[in-house]
């Protein structure tokens, strides 16, 4: 958990979990006031969450095939 | 004399000494940030005639974008240095200067378009809670831009002399550049969206 590497690991966790949460959030809004702005927001911290999901995957197995 | 675990880890901790100190900085850290966060929330809570403004999600939103780009250029040149490929290094690491310096820019073109709308930190507690809380924020940032360009510059004479040592040094300006980052994941949905 000390070393860059895990603390990255853990940075991206995060990353997609604050996606995840302003996706929602995003979604929520548009629910309740309609707005489109909100909603695009939404859809596009989704897909933030989806691509850092797979780089993350990605680092990982990246960095235990270099050994690093 | 020489000073011991430099580069090799201590037995009884299981860090090399710039490791231990940048943790034990980055837990004062956690600290400072956490009184101004409890601050944030006591203030909030405990008043029924809060005023919440509007900010400007969209550019808080493309900073957002650019430090996690940042944590992933940093972490990049850490790499790089490991497998001994300093051009590489040099490339990520004057990425994340280049991406820090736009954070910056950012920053001052949202509080360029709060003052002109008349918000100054005295303007309410919001206001006052923001800017100090993103001002703290942000000067970090710059802290951590003077380091970065120390060790592309000068510093990088380190590489020759003390390869070791000089990965090491990249590794604590990466872990201090992470939480520097992950600060930004909480302010960001605190101060612009809830």
């Amino acid at each position: 958990m000390l070393s860059l590497k895990a603390f990255h690991i853990f940075f991206i966790a995060v990353s997609i979990l604050l996606g995840m949460f302003v996706g929602g959030w995003g979604v929520r809004q548009y629910m309740i006031n309609g707005s489109v702005g909100s909603l695009a927001l939404g859809v596009f911290f989704f897909a933030s969450a989806f691509v850092l999901l797979a780089y993350g995957l990605k680092f990982i197995r990246k960095i235990e095939e270099l050994g690093i | 004399m020489e000073i011991p675990y430099t580069v090799e880890v201590r037995p009884d901790t299981g860090l090399y000494n710039a490791k231990m100190g940048i943790w034990l900085f980055l837990a004062s850290e956690v600290m400072l940030f956490g009184a101004l966060f409890s601050t944030y929330i006591i203030l909030r809570t405990g008043n029924p005639d809060w005023v919440q403004h509007s900010m400007n999600v969209p550019l808080a939103t493309l900073n957002t974008m650019i430090l996690i780009s940042s944590s992933v250029t940093v972490v990049m040149s850490w790499a790089s240095l490991r497998l001994k490929n300093f051009a590489r290094f040099r490339m990520y690491f004057t990425g994340t200067l280049l991406l820090a310096g736009g954070f910056m820019v950012v920053k001052a073109i949202e509080y360029n378009q709060e003052f002109s709308q008349g918000l100054f930190p005295w303007s309410d507690n919001y206001m006052g809670i923001y800017f100090a809380l993103t001002g703290l924020h942000g000067l970090h940032v710059v802290g951590g831009m003077v380091v970065i360009g120390y060790l592309l510059g000068p510093g990088a004479k380190m590489w020759r002399t003390a390869p070791e040592q000089y990965v090491n040094r990249i590794e604590c300006l990466g872990l201090y550049w992470h939480f520097v980052d992950l600060v930004w994941i909480f302010l960001f949905p605190s101060l612009y969206l809830l």
